[in-house]
């Protein structure tokens, strides 16, 4: 205490504590230290002091300081600022529509509706025969009956008049008239029926007037080309026949006069047009509108459906026949087309109605689950885009 | 025993659970370090924990050695980082700063302020706050050597390679403090227990 050593001597102490001292170092210091009683308390206290240091107790960390990734790598960490800003206001954006998408449906639920029509309609337009085979459907039930017993006499005997008619009005009127009647069929489908048959008569002399119309209606001619078509034992012979010759046309008359001995049913098609008035479809039939009387004995013919298919069947043939040989290509396409809406026609005594109320229905529920799948896709959106932004919001922060 | 080089080497190489590894074997050190530095829990972890930041974004300049010795330099950095922060921004501390002054230590007038008799409040204190406030009281330079060396139980060696002084100037400082704090302390050698005592005189 009174005599302070210098700093040497208090570094050789203090090393000696450590035993850091070299060999000659340590030997002279303790050869010192028995000679100075004064230094060796000074070295006693250095030891207690040391003790009270090494005696601290250590403490323990208060917690771990190991290195998120974000900590380790600050540099990494540096996503571009506009991720989150673009995804919440994505997700708000997609949120909004939703919302939108769900007044729209909730207000506009009756004009959702007025589309679904719309839609009826259209397929009913692309397909002109879907009504047709609907009132098709109608009628042949309610045309039997009235027909088959009112005027069993006339069907047959208008029947047997009309192609006399067609024959004496127009060599290629007959078969013409038929296409055009079927033309003007898409266009008014109900009223096809009935006043095709009268304007048949004029759209025939037209039609034969000038034939490159008709390669103009050629693809109208589809709907009304059914008719050609529609007779079995007429698909082969009637086909060529309504190509040119009027001659041709006999025979085909004849073909459906043979055809109508073979099922008292083709009376009762050609009627069902008659439901709505009778007595005009006689005297047109009579007039000659034995091509608008033939769709009719299809019709009527359809009535047994296994027999329908295979005349369509072979009406196409021919026709491609008759098309690529002839240049009067104008009655050999629409009789393959005539093929393709008889087909349907037939159908639609049995199947053809409901199948065609299918795809409507189908249609509309097509739409309302579109709707869903919209509202759905705007919702998995918003969902998506604010989880990612809550999550890189929060790692920003943190 | 952990193998400190290929976990360094790995941290080194992009591995952050092998630096994480190294963090969880040395952060106890790192902090008792820091925390005898500084005196301040919340600014003890705050230290190691930049200093363990600086350490991963400066694994580069780790090239062998003992790495207990390179992560308490860092931490040893942060502490300097933040006394220099507390001189520039004072904050009103009941204790004298004695760093310019080498006889305060010897005559701690800041202990008569608040208590009748040094002995006393020594008494009243416990080991870890006497040690911890003798310490205060020294340079900074010298604190950190003699924390090292009697309180991390470093050898010279690994003091020098942590302050980057040369050994002759590690000895120095730490005589100097031992010296300081065995005045400072020897009112509190009644708080050492016995063995302790007995051990150092018979030694």
């Amino acid at each position: 205490m009174n005599t302070q050593p210098d700093s040497r001597e208090w570094e050789t102490l203090s090393a000696y504590l450590d035993n850091a001292l070299s060999p000659t170092e340590k030997q002279r210091l303790e050869a010192r230290l028995q000679t100075s009683p004064e230094l060796k308390q000074i070295l006693q206290e250095l030891r207690i002091t040391r003790a009270l240091l090494r005696s601290v107790p250590r403490r323990r960390a208060p917690r771990n300081f190991t290195l998120t990734p974000q900590m380790a790598g600050i540099h990494r960490q540096q996503r571009p600022a506009w991720l989150v800003p673009v995804f919440s206001m994505s997700s708000a954006l997609a949120t909004l529509l939703l919302v939108i998408t769900l007044f729209v449906e909730m207000f506009a639920a009756p004009s959702a509706a007025a589309p679904m029509h719309l839609e009826e309609a259209l397929p009913a337009d692309t397909q002109p025969q879907a009504e047709m085979n609907t009132l098709a459907a109608l009628a042949p039930t309610e045309t039997p009956m009235i027909i088959t017993w009112g005027n069993p006499g006339m069907g047959g005997g208008g029947g047997m008049d009309m192609p006399y008619g067609m024959a004496a009005e127009g060599k290629g009127g007959g078969g013409e008239p038929a296409p055009m009647m079927i033309m003007e069929a898409p266009v008014g489908e109900a009223e096809a029926k009935q006043a095709p048959l009268e304007e048949s008569a004029w759209t025939a002399e037209d039609s034969a007037a000038g034939e490159t119309d008709f390669s103009m209606q050629a693809e109208e001619m589809p709907s009304a080309e059914a008719a050609a078509p529609m007779l079995p034992d007429q698909a082969a012979d009637a086909l060529p026949m309504t190509e040119e010759s009027a001659p041709a046309f006999e025979p085909a008359t004849a073909t459906q006069e043979e055809a109508y001995p073979e099922a008292e049913f083709e009376d009762q098609p050609t009627e069902e047009p008659l439901p709505t008035d009778q007595p005009q479809v006689s005297e047109e039939m009579t007039r000659g509108y034995s091509p608008t009387d033939t769709p009719r004995i299809y019709q009527g013919e359809e009535l047994p459906f296994e027999a329908q298919p295979t005349l369509v069947l072979e009406t196409p043939e021919t026709f491609q026949k008759e098309s690529d040989a002839g240049e009067v290509i104008i009655f050999g396409l629409p009789s393959p087309e005539d093929a393709g809406q008889i087909m349907p026609t037939s159908p639609a005594l049995a199947k053809g109605a409901v199948e065609e109320s299918t795809p409507i229905d189908s249609a509309a529920h097509g739409q309302v689950f579109s709707w869903r799948m919209l509202q759905l896709a705007l919702l998995f959106l918003a969902a998506i885009c604010g989880g990612i932004a809550f999550v890189l919001h929060r790692k920003q922060r943190s | 025993m952990m193998d400190e080089f290929a976990l360094a080497h790995a941290a080194q190489n992009g591995d952050l659970d092998a630096f994480n590894r190294l963090v969880l074997a040395y952060q106890d050190v790192a902090f008792n370090l820091a925390l005898r530095m500084l005196s301040d829990e919340h600014a003890a972890e705050d230290a190691t924990q930049l200093a363990m930041i600086s350490a991963y974004q400066n694994l580069r300049s780790y090239r062998g050695g003992s790495f207990r010795a390179w992560l308490l330099r860092m931490v040893a950095n942060k502490c300097y980082d933040e006394l220099r922060r507390r001189q520039r921004q004072p904050t009103t501390s009941l204790e004298p700063s004695t760093h310019d002054d080498d006889d305060a230590v010897e005559s701690p007038a800041w202990l008569a302020d608040q208590n009748p008799g040094p002995e006393q409040s020594l008494e009243q204190m416990e080991l870890e706050h006497a040690v911890q406030h003798c310490i205060d009281l020294l340079p900074d330079d010298f604190r950190l050597v003699v924390v090292m060396v009697d309180m991390q139980e470093c050898d010279y060696q690994e003091v020098s390679e942590i302050t980057g002084n040369p050994m002759g100037t590690v000895k120095s400082r730490l005589a100097r403090a031992r010296m300081r704090l065995k005045d400072c302390l020897r009112h509190a050698w009644e708080l050492l227990p016995e063995e302790n005592r007995l051990e150092g005189e018979v030694l």
